[in-house]
Order: C-alpha cells, then structure tokens, then sequence
C-alpha cells in the first residue's frame, strides 16, 4: 500500500520548533531494526517498541494505528527504513518517550470516516503473510474484535459466529472492506438487505445463516 | 264573426313590433316586405356560394308551387332555408323576381295555398330575424331606387292580387273568410321613387286579440272529430287545409293548453277501446291484436301529428311540451303498454315464443320484429326504453338460465366435438334471432351472455374432457411431415373461417383422414374460443402447459432418457405437432406461436440433458440416420434440429458435446460425411457467430493436414522399420479437439510405433512436441481362436490388455492393472467389453459379484500381423485409426459421457470455460465503460454472454469477485455498489 498521508490533525501537530533531527530518527530506527534485515522493522521490533510503550501488541489496537503511523504499508509485517524515517518526520518523534506522549492520540476513536477505512484497510494489508492475498480466517476472527468494536460494527458478534461455523476460508481484502460498509449500510435486523445485491457472496451466506438461526 | 280579429301568419313575431299600436299601416306591404327581405337578406348572408343549386331550387320551389304541393312545398322551404346560405347577390334579384311571378300566379289560381306560402315565408322570416342589420339592409335593398324596375313592378303585382284575393274570399265564404276578413286593407304603397332614402316605418297588424270561447270549442271540436275520423280510416273525407287551419288558429288565439288536452283526451277514449280488445284477447293470438292495434294507432298518430304541425313548432316549442307524436305514443304507452294485464301477458308472450323458437318450433318471427320495434317507439321520454326494460331484461335473464342448464346438461352427456358443434349452432341461431327480432342494441349484451355461459364457464372441461378434450385432440393431431401440404390447408381455412361472425366454421379444406376431423375441432375450437377474451388467456396458457408437460414426458420418460434419438425425435415430433395446430388450427395466431416458442423454450432448458441428448443425435444422424435421406431431406432435419437448438440456453455445453462427437467422428470412422457435417457447421456458424464454430473447423482443417502428413510418412522409409504392422497417424491441433488424456503403459508393438513416428515427425516439423492420446486409437486384429479366425477391431487399450493372453493364458485383475498402470474405472470398462456373452473374446471365472477378479482365457487368442496402431495427440498429438477390415463390436461399450459432470448436468469443462467466458465478459464491459453500477453489469454480462449460455447472478458475482481480488476491478470506496476498472500500470 502506498504511504497514507497522515491525517490534518497529526500533521499540525508535528510543526512546532522542536522538531526532532533526522539522525535521531536514523538511530531510533536502527535500535529497532531487525537484526537479520537490517533496512526493516520486523514485527517483533514493533512488539519490542510496544513492550516499551506498555501497550499489548497482540490486542491493543493502538499497537496497529501506530504501525500505521510509523509508516508501515508497503509490505505486509514490515517498515522499511524510508517509511520509517517519513512515518517519524510526520509524527515528530525520536524517541519511545516521545511516542509515550502521543500514545492517547493514536486511539481509532479519533479518526473520522475515511481515515478509519483507511486504517482498516492498512489492518488488512499489514496482517497478510508475504504474497498472500488472502487471510485465513482464524487470523481475521482475532483482527476483527480488536479493529471494530459494536459501534462501528453492530453485525460484529453475529458475524463472529458465522465466520465460527465456516468450514476452512480465505478472507479477501474485497470481503474485509465490504464488511465495514456492510455494517454501515445493513441494519442490524437485515430489514433492508436485497437478494443479488452487489455484496460479495459471502454475506449472502451470512443473511441466510442469520435467517436459518432466526436471529433475523 | 267580425268581433275578434287575428292576423296571418305571415305576421307573426319575431319583429319587435309594440303590441299596442292601433294603427294598422299597409299590411299588403308589409306583408311583401317582410316576405322579400326574408329572402333577400338570407340569400345575401353568403354570397360566394354555390348560385346554380340556388337557381334550381328556386325553380323547383316556384313548378312546386304552381303545382300546389303544399306538403312538400313546406318541406322544400325548408331545404331552401338551407340553401338560401350560398345564393349569390345576383341571382338573389333574379330569384326574387322569379319566385314573386309564381307568388303571383300561386295567388291567382290557388287561393286556399296561401297558408303555404305563409310558411313558406315565415321560414324565410325566421331566418332574417336572426340578424337585424341584415333587415336594415334588405329593407334599404327594397326600397333603393335603383332596384330592379321589374322587381317593383312584380310588387306591385303580387299587392294587386293580394287585394283581389282577399276580396273574393270575403265574396265566397271559404273557410278562412273570418280571418282575412279582419284584415285591413289599405292601398297605402309608400312613395319609393319620391323619398327613396327615407326611414321606413310600420307597425303590425296585431291588434286587440278578443276570444269567444264557443268558437274555441267548436275549433276544439272540429279537431277532435277530425281524431275519430282518422281513426275511421276515412281521413280522404276531411280537408287538411281544414283541420291544420282549426289547429293553427287554436294555437293563435292562446289556446295552445285547450288544444294539447283536447288531443290528449281524444287519443285517450280511442287507446281505452284499444285496451279492451287486447285484454279480451287470449293467448298466442294476445300479440297479433297487439300488434294490430298498434298498427291502427301509429297510423292514426302520423295523420294526427301532420295536421298539428303548426302546434308542435310553436305551442309546444314555447311551453316546451312534447310535440303530438311524443306525446301520443306515450300515450299509448301508458295507456296501453302499461296497463298491468297487458304488460304482464306482453312479457309472458314474448319470452315464450322464444323459448319456443329455441325449442325447434317455428314462430312468427315478423310478428314479434313488429311489436319489439313498437316497445322501442314507444319509448319516448323515459329514461330507460320499454324494449329494454320490458323485454329485453327479462330476456337475457332467461336466456342466461336456458344457456345455463342446456350446456351443463350437453356437456355431461356429450364428447367435446359434439358439444362445439352444438354451442356453434346455437350461436348461430341467434345471431339469426339478432337480424331477424331483436334490437341491435341487444347484441352486445346477449353476446356477453352468451360467451359467458356457452363457452367461458365450460372451457376448461373442455380442455381437460378425457378422450375427446381439446388436449386429447392435440395429443391425436398428426403433424403433417411434408410441410408443403400444411400452407395450402391452412389458406383455406382462413378464407371460410373470416366471413364468420357469432357463428361456427364453415368447413375448411380437408387435410386428409382421421387428422382432417381433428383439425376441424380445434379450429372449430379456435374459432368459438379464440375471440372471447378470457377464453383466448386460457387457451394461451394451457397450450403452453400443456407443451411443458408432453415435454416433461419425453424427458422423464425411461425410453428417452437413455436414448438422445428417441428423446430428440419426440421433441421434433412434439415440434412439428403443435406448430401444425397453430398453423391449421388456429389460424397462425401470433401469439400463440409465440407461447409455442415460449413453452418449448421451458421444458428444453428444464434438462440439462438436453444439450447433450441433442448433440447426440446429431451424432446418430450423421453416422447413421441420414442414410438413405435426399439432400433436401437432410437439410430440412438439420434445421429442425437448429429450431430446437435455437431453445437451448446452453449452447456452450451443446457445442461441448458437440465437439466431443464430432471428434469421434473424425477419427473414429472410415468415412465421414463431410458435406452434411460442413453443412450443420455452417447452420450453427449462422445461429452463433464465428467463434462458435472455430474449433470445429479446426478440426476438419487437421484431418485433411493430417492425410498430407500420412502420405509423406508412407513415402518415407520410416514404415519399413515396423515391418508387417501399419499405422495411420493423425496429428491434432491442441485446443481444438477434446481429448481425455489417459494414461496407460502400451505394449511393445505400440509403443515402438510411437517412437518411429515421434521420430519422423519431429524429423519434418522441428520445434513441434507430440502428446499420444491412445485412448482415441483402435487395433485391427485377427484372433486364432479354437473354432477358428477371427478379424476384429478392438481400441487400443483392448489390444494392450489382449496383446498380455499372448505371453500367458490367465491373467488376474490386479496383474494386468499393475502391468498397464492405467485407471482402475477405465481398466475395468475395456475388460468388461471384452467379456461380454455374446462375444466372448476372454472369459472371466470368479463368480459372483466381485467382478473381474481374476480372468482366464477361454479361446487363446493368438494374434498376427496386420495391425494398425490408434493414438491421438494433444499439442499436436496424434490420433490413430487403422485400415479396413470386417470386425467385432467390441468398441461399441467405450462411449463415455465426458469426464465429469457438475451438479447441475453441465460439464466441469464447460463450467470452467464459462467462467473464463464470464470473466472475459465483465473486464471486456469494464474497460469500455470505465465505471458501473452492479446491476447494470450483471443485466450487460448476461446480455453479452446470452448467445452462448444463461449465466446465473451468483456466477457473475462470483467472477467479479475473483476480478477485484485480482486487481482489474475494484469497488468505488464511496459506493460499493460502483465498480470501477483498474487500468493496467
């Protein structure tokens, strides 16, 4: 994925004089470089900035905002050093201490409509494994409840279930987008879903699920 | 007598003339005044017309007048007040002066006629008054100097004879001495040449009007005397001018009211004797004296009405009263309809002789024409007409319930022919009591009865009637196969059916034997039920079920569900069938071949077999059916069978099969029809495009390469390695023939046939990579049996497994699935075919159920020479067919249906190519359109793709979705429902 331009917000927050050097940054990128490539953040780097931080990768959503934050996107799992340096530069920070300060900013809840799909979208991309396309399901059942919480997705818990039941499946960036306008544009009660719409099958199998378990 | 005075009629308002002026002035002139400028003025109103007509009807008017035919003299003064619009100016002066001569001569010789020609300018009057300042004109007209000389004169004339007539009336005492008597004559002519601009001025001759009632009541009397004597039938002994006089002057003298109650009473008395008669009368013979008197009476009415004419226009135009015929003939039909006994007996009358009548009896049918004319005569001033609400009410109710029982009770009893038959005459016959009776008025309604109560409620028995139903006779119609005979037939039908209005068919031409009945029902059928509209809906859809049901038949039925041949000769029999009822029967009725078209489409598409069974067919056709067949002959099957491929909404599996045929043809058979196959191409290239049939033209492009290649190879000197064995070798194209790739170890003889061949092909065509397909070769063969020789032609696998007897006699299953490592499902189907009882080349001895388990030989077969090797290639592979020979069948049990097959019926090659197709459809759509809205693609994908298949919604979303995932579409972040195209970077 191309590099998201960082929302307003964050952008004006970054112009005050105190900017942080680029050698600064050089060096808090090499001191969480992975030591096998040393021109990329692993996951296991992002897990140690996050263990400084004393935020829980695995389940803090904050973790993935600032992933997002720090430049990551062009591959799955990684930073690279330039996005690195870019993601930094717009955030203004060199150090863990100084990305300890912003760490209440990086709540989703901040973010407006299309900087959340946006974010969702990165959530995908990031989550993928080398040149999969595709997740497999268990992973998306453990993304899911982390990146959407029932206000932005009331089918969230049933949709949870259904995925449970599923047989083996492949969740497709296609079917990971739809969901988040899937639950923006069906009612809870699937009174306005139509047969044959354009939504990927999977959510025709959903609604019938729905409606053979009468929670419809 | 001289105590009351009255004027003309010629004085009659409409001038606004002050009704108390004493003094009289000039009446003579006044009189011609008013007259000539009547004319004058109307015949100056439209002065471009026509003049000659004008001149003619002048001239008549003026012979008519001398004739004194004053009847029609008042009538052709009314014509003329029409005609008096297009006189011009010129023949206006001249008319005047010609009518103004015969005005003369008139009062000269008829002096009695003048009360005619008052009507005659009283007309003329009317029609002026409606203008004043066209009277300003005529008056300025009249009294202009330079007016005609002759005209004066011609004035001058008619005043002179007006006195002179006057004065003999007052000499004589003719009837109307007492009016012109009061008339005041003076010889007053103003002084035109002296004071030719002045204003002239007059005033009427009304004067005071005094009523002396015994004269009323012996003008009333004279007028109700004159009622009797009409009645009398001797109305030649009264004087018309006489009795139209009385009247005319009753309504002068204000006693208009008198006058209308005294006709009133009088036509009362006689209509009361009336009353009697009929009352007294009994019975059948109730509607004769009826109708007798009615006659009497309508006759008397038409006298009386003529002679009251000057009433009707005035009297009862101002009071607003209904003139004297409307208002006898309500008279009679109060006084005499009405009464309760008549009116009862009257319905009663009627409704059984028709009832009569609809029993076979005969009736007097002018006599019931006459008095149901009179119930709709007499149906003046009433809202809702006596016929209708006498008779004609009653009437349909009754005929409903006749109806009703009579086809209730017929249709239990009888076939459904007779019944058509039955209801055809009955329709007819009272469309016969319409012309002849009945009022047309009643024919709608009656229609709608009977429509309703012979053919709508009953259709549906009819339809469903066992053995003689209208299904029944569309399963007995025999389709005519030689179509010639069908057109000829059927033009004739239309010619007699069309003439045809409530009525049944004439019979149309004969179309031969028990058919010819069959088609004289449904197109009686048709012809009954084919107009009225909800039977014609009913029709439509049970001729569609009833073709989706036979058809249901065909394909569940045992029989053609192994056998494509009979399951498609059923469809085109099925075809043929019903395109001959429509065609005969029902008169090629576009929408119902449509529903044809429509039902056949249905149960076609219902199967997925179809496409398949159709296909093989054609393969039976082509190998064996069209043998013996002309070319026309051929043709005409072929495009049956493209009229039901036309049905099909899987054309890509057809062509699948198809292709899988035409393959086997190729390769498998010595000779190939190459004509008739070009020709089926050719038919289906037509129907679906160039694309269609690429592959199968390949196909005949490869096996006429492939004899080239052959011949080079013969001259070679590569067959002499093989020694006695021969091979004939055809190299494919890779795409265009479908060919299962089974894999199999051959045996020696073969396999060294390969490589030799391999060698010398590679040797000629470098670069080029051969993939043997065995499974499509065959091996002739000749067998050492102990009974004898044996030649046959085995498949290549046969001869593999065979060519195993040749080193030991016995061989277990698992022993030879191990030695030619092929599938263990097509290992057994070679064996099986090889062991069967009627041609036991090998013998198997387990027993039981577990089959092949271990097989001996039974008849050693040894084998020698003259073989010929079968393989066919895929990228550029090869495919072998040996030489002549008689030969076994032991093929023949090698005929399987593709590989495999999905859910639905289709095969898994087919399903694939389908989604590439649909996939190709949607990028190709995508990248034209750039961006669009989910429905609009699915509705163009379907309609892009319809020529070959129906793709079902689920599939194009499907397809969509692998192309977003793929990255050549994506969905509009805004919209989901929006795709758009992914250019390439």
């Amino acid at each position: 994925m191309s590099k998201k331009p960082s929302s307003a917000s964050t952008a004006k927050r970054s112009t005050p004089s105190s900017s942080v050097s680029s050698t600064e940054r050089e060096e808090f990128f090499n001191s969480l470089a992975d030591p096998e490539d040393p021109e990329s953040i692993s996951i296991e780097g992002l897990g140690t900035l996050c263990e400084q931080l004393g935020i829980d990768a695995s389940s803090d959503i904050r973790a993935l905002v600032l992933a997002q934050k720090l430049g990551a996107g062009s591959q799955p799992g990684k930073i690279t050093r330039a996005e690195f340096l870019e993601g930094t530069r717009l955030m203004n920070v060199a150090t863990v201490a100084q990305i300890q300060a912003r760490l209440p900013s990086l709540d989703p809840g901040f973010m407006d409509r299309t900087e959340f799909r946006d974010f969702y979208r990165f959530v995908f991309q990031f989550n993928r494994e080398g040149t999969h396309k595709t997740i497999e399901k268990s992973l998306i059942m453990g993304l899911l409840p982390i990146v959407l919480d029932s206000n932005r997705a009331p089918h969230l818990d049933f949709f949870m279930q259904f995925l449970e039941q599923q047989g083996e499946l492949r969740i497709t960036l296609d079917q990971w987008e739809s969901f988040l306008q899937f639950n923006s544009a069906i009612r809870l009660d699937l009174s306005n879903w139509e047969e044959g719409g354009a939504w990927p099958l999977l959510f025709d199998d959903y609604v019938e699920w729905r409606k053979k378990n009468g929670s419809a | 007598m001289k105590d009351y005075c009255i004027e003309l009629p010629l004085f009659l308002p409409p001038f606004p003339v002050p009704e108390e002026t004493e003094t009289i002035d000039c009446p003579q002139t006044t009189v011609r005044r008013k007259t000539y400028k009547g004319l004058l003025s109307a015949a100056k109103k439209n002065v471009q017309e026509d003049a000659p007509t004008i001149e003619a009807e002048l001239g008549k008017l003026e012979k008519e007048l001398a004739a004194g035919e004053y009847h029609d003299l008042f009538q052709l003064a009314q014509l003329q007040h029409h005609h008096e619009h297009c006189a011009s100016q010129l023949s206006v002066r001249e008319s005047l002066s010609r009518l103004e001569t015969a005005l003369c001569q008139v009062i000269r010789s008829h002096n009695h006629k003048l009360v005619m020609l008052n009507m005659v300018m009283s007309k003329h009057q009317q029609t002026a008054s409606s203008s004043s300042v066209i009277q300003g004109d005529a008056f300025e007209a009249l009294l202009n100097p330079t007016f005609n000389p002759h005209y004066l004169q011609a004035i001058d004339q008619v005043v002179h004879n007006m006195d002179n007539w006057i004065g003999s009336c007052l000499r004589k005492h003719v009837p109307f001495a007492d009016e012109v008597a009061s008339l005041e004559i003076r010889e007053e002519v103003p002084h035109m040449s002296a004071a030719p601009k002045q204003t002239f001025k007059f005033t009427s001759t009304i004067g005071r009007v005094k009523i002396d009632a015994n004269a009323v009541q012996n003008q009333l009397r004279i007028i109700s005397n004159a009622i009797d004597t009409i009645y009398q039938r001797s109305s030649s002994q009264l004087s018309f001018n006489e009795i139209y006089g009385t009247a005319y002057n009753l309504v002068l003298q204000k006693q208009g009211d008198a006058l209308y109650d005294r006709i009133q009473e009088t036509c009362a008395v006689h209509l009361s004797h009336s009353v009697a008669r009929i009352v007294s009368t009994e019975g059948t013979s109730f509607l004769q004296t009826l109708a007798q008197e009615w006659t009497t009476h309508s006759t008397a009415f038409e006298s009386i009405a003529r002679v009251l004419m000057y009433m009707d226009r005035t009297y009862c135009d101002q009071k607003k009263k209904a003139d004297s015929l409307t208002l006898m003939l309500s008279l009679f039909r109060d006084r005499v309809v009405y009464v309760p006994e008549i009116r009862h007996t009257l319905r009663q009358q009627l409704l059984a002789q028709i009832l009569q009548e609809r029993r076979g009896n005969i009736i007097d049918r002018s006599l019931l024409r006459e008095v149901l004319l009179m119930m709709a005569r007499v149906s003046v001033q009433c809202a809702v007409s006596v016929y209708e609400e006498d008779f004609e009410q009653f009437f349909l109710t009754e005929t409903e319930q006749f109806y009703r029982e009579e086809s209730l009770a017929f249709i239990t009893t009888h076939t459904c022919p007779e019944y058509m038959t039955k209801v055809t005459r009955r329709l007819a016959e009272e469309s016969e009591r319409l012309t002849n009776y009945l009022a047309t008025e009643t024919e709608p309604k009656l229609r709608a009865i009977l429509e309703q109560q012979l053919l709508t409620t009953h259709i549906r028995t009819l339809i469903d009637m066992e053995h003689t139903g209208i299904l029944a006779l569309y399963r007995s119609f025999q389709p005519n196969i030689h179509g010639t005979d069908v057109e000829v037939a059927s033009a004739a039908g239309s010619v007699s059916a069309s003439a045809l209005l409530l009525s049944g068919s004439g019979s149309g031409a004969s179309v031969g034997g028990a058919n010819a009945s069959t088609v004289e029902d449904l197109k009686r059928f048709f012809l009954l039920f084919g107009r009225v509209v909800p039977c014609f809906a009913i029709l439509y859809e049970t001729l569609g079920k009833e073709i989706v049901r036979r058809g249901q038949e065909i394909l569940s039925s045992q029989e053609t569900a192994r056998d494509p041949v009979a399951f498609v000769k059923d469809v085109l029999y099925l075809k043929d069938q019903y395109d001959g009822i429509v065609q005969l029967a029902y008169r090629h009725d576009k929408r119902l071949e449509a529903k044809v078209k429509e039902a056949f489409k249905s149960f076609i598409n219902n199967d997925h077999r179809t496409a398949a069974h159709l296909s093989a067919y054609l393969d039976d056709f082509f190998r064996r059916g069209m043998q013996g067949l002309s070319e026309t002959d051929i043709n005409t099957q072929l495009d049956k069978v493209i009229v039901i491929f036309r049905f099909l909404s899987d054309k890509d599996v057809f062509e699948d099969f198809y292709n899988k045929a035409l393959s086997k043809r190729l390769l498998g058979q010595k000779t190939v029809a190459d004509d008739q196959e070009k020709l089926m191409i050719a038919k289906l290239k037509n129907e679906c495009g160039l694309s269609f049939t690429t592959k199968m033209e390949g196909m005949f492009m490869d096996m006429n390469l492939s004899k080239a290649v052959m011949d080079v190879y013969r001259a070679s000197t590569y067959p002499s390695r093989l020694g006695p064995w021969e091979m004939d070798v055809q190299v494919l194209t890779m795409g265009h023939w479908s060919v299962p790739a089974v894999p199999c170890r051959l045996s020696t003889e073969l396999d060294v046939m390969q490589q030799t061949f391999t060698e010398f092909y590679t040797n000629e065509h470098s670069g080029r990579k051969l993939t043997w397909c065995p499974s499509l070769g065959y091996v002739e063969m000749r067998g050492h049996f102990p009974l004898g020789k044996k030649e046959f032609t085995v498949s290549s696998f046969q001869w593999c497994i065979l060519a195993l007897f040749n080193l030991q006699d016995t061989w277990t299953f698992a022993a030879i699935h191990e030695r030619l490592a092929m599938p263990t499902l097509e290992l057994r189907r070679h064996l099986l075919s090889l062991c069967t009882s009627k041609l036991p080349i090998l013998k198997k001895t387990s027993s039981g159920k577990s089959k092949l388990r271990r097989i001996k030989v039974m008849l050693v077969s040894e084998k020698d020479a003259q073989q010929s090797l079968g393989a066919a290639g895929a990228a550029s592979g090869v495919g072998g067919g040996g030489s002549g020979g008689g030969g076994g069948s032991a093929g023949d049990a090698i005929d399987e249906m593709g590989s495999g097959v999905t859910a639905e019926g289709i095969p898994v090659e087919v399903e694939d190519r389908r989604r590439y197709q649909t996939e190709a459809a949607i990028v190709r759509i995508m990248k034209a359109r750039k961006t669009l809205v989910h429905n609009e693609l699915i509705a163009e994908v379907m309609r892009q793709l319809s020529h070959l298949f129906s793709p079902t919604v689920q599939l194009i979303r499907k397809c969509i979705e692998r192309l977003i995932e793929r990255d050549y579409i994506q969905r509009d972040p805004e919209d989901s429902r929006l795709y758009s195209y992914v250019a390439l970077a």
